[in-house]
C-alpha cells in the first residue's frame, strides 16, 4: 500500500512536470496547408515577425520572374515578436495579430489583385485604414528567400 | 562486540583509508599550459573563474576531497570533458565569432540551471552563481551584440547568391555523415516558428513534419513522437534603415529526427546540417553526434527542443 502510494506521487509529480512544460507552449495558429514559404519579415520597430506563404502557382512564378498570373495566392501572417523562453538572444513569434490576403483573379484580360485584412489583434491598428494599394505592392514585391 | 569482531572492524576500516589514501592525488588532473586566456571584464572574470575555472580552465583548483582515488577518477573524466567543450585558457584559439557564441551558450545554460552542475554545486558551494552575477554576465553579453544595417557587400552577396540559386537545378541527394538524408518535401511541411536572433545576426524558419506538427497540435512532445522531424532553414540578416529585416544569404538546413532506440545517444534525436545553397553535408560522425547536442542539451526538459513559443514569454533573467 505504502509503496502504490508512493509510485502514484511519483507519477502525479512527473506527470505535473510534464504538463507544466507541454502546457505552456502555443498551438500553432497558422495552418499553411497546401501554402510554401516565400519570405520572412521581421519589423524591429513594430516588435513584428511575419511569413510570406504563396501558393505553388505564385512560388513558381516568383521562382521563374514571371508576371503576375490569375490564382496566385499571398498570406503575410504577421504574430508579435518575444523573447524565446528557452534561448536568450533569440526573439520568436509569439501572439497571432493579422493575416493580409492577395488573390490575383483576372478581370477583361487584366490582372487585379484583391487584398483583404483579417486582424486579431492588430499592429495596425493607429494606421487604420490600411492602404490597400500600398500593402498589395509591399507584398507582391517581396523576393523569394533561397531555399534549397 | 566481541575483541575478535572489534580487531577484524579495525581491521577493515584501516583496509579502507588504505585503499582511499593509497592513491591520494595519484588520478590527478594536468593543469597544462595557458595560451591565450579570456580577457574580460574583472567582475565577469571574477564570477568565471569561481564558478566555471575548476573544470573550463587549465587553472583547476582541487579541493582535498577531489584528490580522494576513486573520487579522482570521476572528478579527472568531468574536467576532461569539460576542457573539451570550453577551455577559457585556451580562449585566443577560438575565432572571434565560436568566441562570442560561447559566451551566449555560457550565459544560457546558466540561466537554464545547468551550470555549474547541483552534483558540484553540493561539494563546492563557492560556485553558485546569484542573481546579481547573472545581471553582470547579462550586461556583458548584451554588450556583445553589434546591431548592423545591410551594407552593400551583404545586399551583392545576397543577391549574386540569388542568381545562381534560381538558375540552378534542384541539388541531388544529399546524406550527412550519420545517414539523415535531406528531405527535398520540408517546403510543403507545417511552418513550427519564426525565430530572429539577436545574439549572432541569423533568422531561422522552422518546420515541422506532419507527425511533428500533429504532436504540437496535441500537447504530445514531451517527449516527441517516433518519426517526428523538425528542419531549421537558417539566413542571415538584412536590416533596412526602417528597421525591416529580411533573409540575406542562405547558411544551411539544420534536422532533427527523432528515434530514441537508433539515437539514443544523443538524446533521442539525430542531428544533421547541411550547408550553404548545395547543402554540403556537415561534419563527420563524431561531430555530430557530440556538437549539436552539447548545447540542445540546454532544454533537455523540452526533450530538447529549443524553438517553440510558449504562451507567456517570461523574460527571466
Amino acid at each position: 500500500m505504502k509503496y502504490t502510494t508512493l509510485y502514484g506521487s511519483i507519477l502525479l509529480l512527473a506527470n505535473a512536470c510534464t504538463s507544466n512544460y507541454t502546457g505552456h507552449i502555443r498551438d500553432l495558429s497558422f495552418q499553411n496547408d497546401s501554402l510554401r514559404v516565400i519570405t520572412m519579415i521581421v519589423n524591429e520597430r513594430a516588435n513584428t515577425i511575419a511569413v510570406l506563404f504563396g501558393n505553388k502557382l505564385a512560388l513558381q512564378n516568383k521562382l521563374a520572374q514571371k508576371p503576375r498570373e490569375n490564382s496566385e495566392l499571398y498570406k503575410l501572417v504577421t504574430w508579435r515578436q518575444q523573447p524565446n523562453t528557452f534561448w536568450y538572444g533569440s526573439n520568436i513569434n509569439g501572439t497571432l495579430l493579422c493575416i493580409e490576403t492577395v488573390e490575383i483573379t483576372s478581370k477583361e484580360r487584366q490582372v487585379v489583385p484583391n487584398y483583404t485584412l483579417e486582424c486579431f489583434d492588430s499592429p495596425f491598428a493607429e494606421a487604420l485604414p490600411i492602404d490597400n494599394v500600398e500593402r498589395t505592392t509591399f507584398i507582391m514585391n517581396q523576393q523569394l528567400a533561397v531555399s534549397p | 562486540m566481541s575483541k575478535r569482531n572489534f580487531m577484524f572492524f579495525i581491521a577493515l576500516v584501516t583496509a579502507l583509508a588504505a585503499l582511499l589514501f593509497a592513491g591520494y592525488g595519484g588520478h590527478g588532473i594536468n593543469n597544462g599550459s595557458t595560451v591565450g586566456e579570456i580577457k574580460a571584464p574583472k567582475e565577469v572574470d571574477n564570477i568565471l573563474r569561481k564558478a566555471c575555472y575548476d573544470c573550463h580552465s587549465n587553472d583547476t583548483k582541487l579541493a582535498w576531497f577531489d584528490r580522494l582515488p576513486i573520487i579522482s577518477i570521476a572528478v579527472r573524466k568531468d574536467v576532461e570533458e569539460g576542457r573539451r567543450h570550453l577551455n577559457f585558457s585556451a580562449w585566443e584559439s577560438l575565432s572571434p565569432t565560436a568566441r562570442k557564441a560561447k559566451l551566449w551558450d555560457v550565459y544560457n545554460v546558466i540561466r537554464a540551471g545547468r551550470m555549474p552542475p547541483i552534483s558540484y554545486l553540493q561539494t563546492h558551494s563557492k560556485a553558485i552563481i546569484t542573481t546579481a552575477d547573472r545581471q553582470i554576465l547579462k550586461t556583458y553579453i548584451d554588450g556583445l551584440i553589434i546591431k548592423q544595417l545591410a551594407d552593400s557587400t551583404a545586399l551583392e552577396t545576397t543577391l549574386s547568391q540569388y542568381n545562381s540559386w534560381i538558375k540552378s537545378k534542384a541539388v541531388s541527394r544529399r546524406v550527412s555523415p550519420n545517414g539523415i538524408a535531406h528531405m527535398p518535401a520540408y517546403k510543403t511541411w507545417q511552418v513550427m516558428s519564426a525565430t530572429s536572433r539577436f545574439d549572432n545576426g541569423t533568422i531561422r524558419i522552422l518546420y515541422a513534419n506532419p507527425i511533428a506538427s500533429q504532436a504540437i497540435q496535441n500537447k504530445n512532445i514531451n517527449p516527441w513522437p517516433k518519426g517526428s522531424v523538425i528542419v531549421k532553414a537558417m539566413w542571415q540578416k538584412l536590416e533596412d534603415k526602417e528597421g525591416q529585416v529580411r533573409p540575406g544569404k542562405f547558411i544551411n538546413l539544420q534536422y532533427m529526427v527523432k528515434d530514441k532506440r537508433k539515437y539514443s545517444s544523443t538524446g533521442g534525436w539525430g542531428f544533421a546540417r547541411f550547408d550553404g545553397p548545395q547543402l554540403k553535408p556537415y561534419g563527420d560522425v563524431l561531430i555530430l553526434a557530440t556538437e549539436c547536442i552539447d548545447c540542445h542539451k540546454t532544454v533537455e526538459q523540452n526533450d530538447f527542443v529549443f524553438n517553440l513559443s510558449t504562451k507567456q514569454s517570461s523574460e527571466k533573467l
